[in-house]
């Protein structure tokens, strides 16, 4: 599982894809990451998310060797990124948040040098671009200049390039940046295969609906990790109320009194056409408490329905809460 | 080692790949210096051309440069004559002219007072290049000027002296006469007086020539010692007029008693025969082994005769290549950065020395086949000789082309950014023009500036280019010892830097 704070200081065995410790980066007098404690588990997918600026792309370079920290002791696929040699990159992914390839080759070429990069033999790599231009939906394109395809297909083959030497531990770097939902949720199915298929994906993003669909999810905010965990116990921890619509026939003013009257409820509020919404702490127990409230009262639920918070409210919870604790810490 | 292959190789895939894809690319690198080659090789004529003169002719003096214009018109286009200087000046000035020739007008003035004459040439020239050439080739012209004035000069005295032969045998034959008549006092007084009267042309004769060679003794260089012989010569016969003058006298004074002796025949045969040795040596030369002694006997052990094109066509394509590569080189690894493929090689299990290898491979790849076309040029339709082996000339080329690319992927690699390595790479380019050879001679340049040829890998292929194609010898292999290794160490530096460059920041 995916922990803020590990136990203990030992670096980790091979069943930790990325692990770090105390890690700091500082350009010049910027200080852009501080004290990050990480540990990403073997074959999860995990997602980085923070607002533009907090240090993200940052931590996604340390991570894969391009930058090195300033501070602290970080450990990739078991091996420090300073002593890559080779076979370490062999097992290595990176997609970096913008195009960087020729874009006066074609798509296929351009998989071809990067292929060659990576040591593919001739045979081999044609098959392995054909195998990844397919699975990417790229194989029809693969004849267009790389600076002719759309922004998506260039993210796609980025990608591509980045999956033909069939990495154990990628890296992708704002994914989905500056693509149409339709698109990003593309790219988001695509990640989530290929962590099924037994690669650990490590994924940036400030668009804090995708990290609900990661694995494991570390919150960050001016260059410290504020929240690390699942979805879930982010959730849990950022303890935010639930929302229950409610629709029954001739709610009154006496119904509502008698909602607001149950445990863990903090507001009622009527809506039109007979419909009342009431925010609960917990969603799931206020639901049965609601139902059997109106029923006493001589009310016909006709429908009901409980929704979480998003998570971007969790997220704007979790960043507050870091920015008062930091605050307090201050004073 | 299968996957440094591999790695390697990929970058001239990749380099293969973008250059077919781009004629204008391919056009600026292989066609345009093909063109610049042959626009060379077809449209330079070098050589200074005939210089446009106008000569000052002030009126009413003696137009003492007409004898020569016939002959100078050979080297030099005459205009024709102006009235003043000013007015020609103004011409010179205004460029319509080359130069003025500023006649001297009254030679007399000058050679009878002992002074050389003044020719005064005016020339307008900012070159210096030109300015130098005009100096020495009008030089040259004053120079046969004067060889052909003494020449004429001896010609002139050697006319005037032309019958001395003729006129001692006349003498000789009354001498025999005055001999045969020994006794007889009246045919010895007639032979006699027709010894004197025959006297008088030679003296007259002799007077003239050694007249004119003291006259310009003073004045034409070379013309001194036949004056003194002239002289010698004068003097011997005035010696012998005044014998025959004696001997007249003897004969009105003391008739038979005054008849001539043996000694006396025989004193005026001997003088006769010192005329005859003084004016042989002197009035049989040729006027012009007199006025130019030496003749030029020029050999040239160079096994062709080389053109202009064909001199400066070894230097144009090691320029050219050598620019190109090292643009090249300059250009590649920024561009690399421009588009952030860096990034990439430094997530890749790829080493530096494999992006080094697999660049060098690549670009040399495209600069070998632009050498091949350019000498291809230079050989097949410019006529530029290979006089020595193929294979130097070959081995030189892809040498320079392994010392320029390193250049440039040095260039590059110590650059912030691509206009930065685009300077650089166009001063190398500036500096070679200027230093190696190709403009000015190496041994022309003082030191310690001439220490900047050797910064540039074009002097020495320059030089080696040109003794091979040209001379059919390679006068200095170290030469391409030097390039050789210093393509070595700039790969090595490459390669060093390149590691660096693929570090983590």
């Amino acid at each position: 599982m995916t922990t803020l704070a590990p136990d203990g200081d030992a670096p980790p065995g091979p069943e930790v894809a990325l692990w770090m410790r105390g890690v700091g980066r500082r350009f010049g007098d910027l200080q852009v990451l501080s004290d990050i404690d990480l540990e990403v588990p073997e074959g999860h997918l995990w997602g980085l998310v923070g607002p533009s600026g907090c240090g993200k792309t940052t931590l996604a370079r340390i991570a894969v060797g391009l930058l090195a920290p300033t501070e602290g002791e970080v450990r990739t696929l078991d091996v420090s990124p300073g002593a890559f040699g080779p076979r370490e990159r062999q097992r290595l992914g990176y997609l970096p948040q913008e195009f960087s390839l020729y874009p006066m080759l074609t798509v296929q070429q351009n998989a071809r040098f990067v292929a060659g990069l990576y040591g593919m033999g001739w045979l081999h790599r044609r098959r392995r671009i054909r195998e990844v231009l397919r699975y990417l939906d790229l194989w029809d394109a693969r004849r267009r200049l790389a600076q002719d395809v759309s922004g998506g297909m260039k993210r796609r083959l980025s990608l591509a390039c980045a999956l033909l030497h069939e990495p154990r531990f990628l890296v992708v770097d704002e994914p989905t940046a500056g693509l149409d939902p339709v698109l990003r949720m593309r790219i988001r199915d695509l990640l989530r295969d290929i962590q099924s298929r037994g690669t650990t994906v490590f994924l940036t993003t400030q668009i804090i609906e995708e990290a609900e669909y990661c694995d494991g999810v570390a919150v960050m905010r001016a260059g410290r990790v504020v929240a690390a965990g699942s979805p879930a116990a982010l959730r849990s921890r950022a303890g935010l109320p639930d929302t229950v619509s409610v629709v029954a026939d001739g709610l009154d003013r006496g119904d509502l009194a008698a909602l607001w009257d149950l445990p863990g409820v903090q507001h009622v509020r009527t809506l039109p056409g007979g419909r009342a919404q009431v925010v609960a702490e917990q969603g799931e127990r206020a639901v049965p408490a609601i139902t059997d409230a109106l029923r006493d009262r001589g009310r016909a639920v006709t429908a009901i329905d409980s929704q979480e918070a998003s998570f971007e409210d969790v997220f704007l919870r979790l960043v507050e809460d870091a920015r008062v604790q930091q605050a307090s810490e201050v004073e | 080692m299968r996957r440094s292959i591999f790695g390697t190789l990929s970058f001239f895939e990749q380099w293969a790949g973008e250059v077919v894809r781009q004629p204008t690319l391919m056009f600026t690198l292989v066609v345009a210096p093909f063109l610049l080659l042959f626009a060379f090789g077809a449209g330079v004529e070098l050589g200074g051309p005939r210089p446009r003169t106008v000569v000052v002719q002030e009126p009413g003096t003696e137009r003492v440069l007409e004898p020569y214009l016939a002959e100078l018109e050979q080297h030099l286009d005459f205009r024709g004559f102006v009235e003043s200087t000013p007015l020609a000046r103004r011409a010179l000035e205004r460029g319509e002219i080359d130069a003025v020739i500023v006649s001297p007008g009254d030679l007399d003035s000058f050679v009878d007072t002992g002074q050389r004459i003044p020719l005064r040439v005016l020339i307008g020239e900012v070159d210096p290049v030109r300015r130098s050439y005009a100096r020495s080739y009008l030089r040259d012209q004053v120079a046969a000027i004067n060889q052909r004035t003494i020449a004429r000069v001896v010609g002139d005295a050697q006319a005037g002296a032309g019958d001395v032969g003729a006129l001692t045998a006349d003498a000789r034959r009354y001498v025999d006469l005055l001999d045969d008549a020994r006794g007889e006092l009246e045919t010895a007084r007639s032979q006699v007086g027709d010894l004197q009267a025959a006297l008088g042309p030679l003296s007259r004769a002799v007077d003239e020539a050694s007249t004119t060679a003291e006259r310009f003794a003073s004045v034409v260089p070379g013309l001194s010692e036949a004056a003194e012989q002239a002289t010698r010569l004068r003097e011997a016969v005035d010696a012998l007029e005044q014998t025959v003058d004696r001997m007249a006298v003897r004969l009105d004074g003391f008739g038979e008693g005054g008849l001539p002796t043996d000694e006396d025949i025989e004193g005026i045969r001997t003088a006769l025969d010192d005329i005859e040795s003084v004016a042989g040596p002197v009035f049989s030369l040729d006027p012009a082994v007199i006025s130019a002694p030496f003749e030029l006997q020029l050999e040239d052990v160079t096994p062709i005769d080389p053109t202009y094109t064909a001199f400066y066509s070894p230097g144009v394509v090691a320029l050219l290549v050598q620019h190109l590569a090292i643009t090249l080189g300059a250009l590649t690894l920024s561009r690399m950065r421009l588009l952030r493929v860096t990034e990439m090689l430094r997530v890749a299990p790829i080493r530096a020395g494999e992006v080094v290898a697999g660049n060098y491979l690549a670009y040399g790849t495209l600069c070998a086949v632009v050498a091949a076309a350019l000498v291809a040029l230079a050989v097949f339709v410019l006529d530029v000789p290979v006089s020595g082996s193929w294979a130097v000339v070959a081995g030189t080329l892809g040498l320079l082309i392994a010392c320029s690319l390193g250049i440039g992927f040095v260039i590059s690699l110590v650059s912030a950014s691509a206009q930065q390595a685009t300077q650089v790479a166009m001063l190398f380019l500036l500096g070679s023009i200027f230093f190696s050879g190709f403009v000015f001679p190496l041994d022309r340049m003082q030191a310690p500036v001439d220490s900047a040829a050797y910064l540039f890998p074009a002097t020495f292929a320059l030089r080696t280019l040109q003794d091979v194609m040209l001379r059919g010898v390679l006068r200095a292999p170290e030469d391409l010892v030097v390039l050789g290794v210093a393509a070595l160490v700039l790969m090595a530096l490459a390669t060093v830097l390149m590691r660096r460059e693929l570090r983590a920041a």
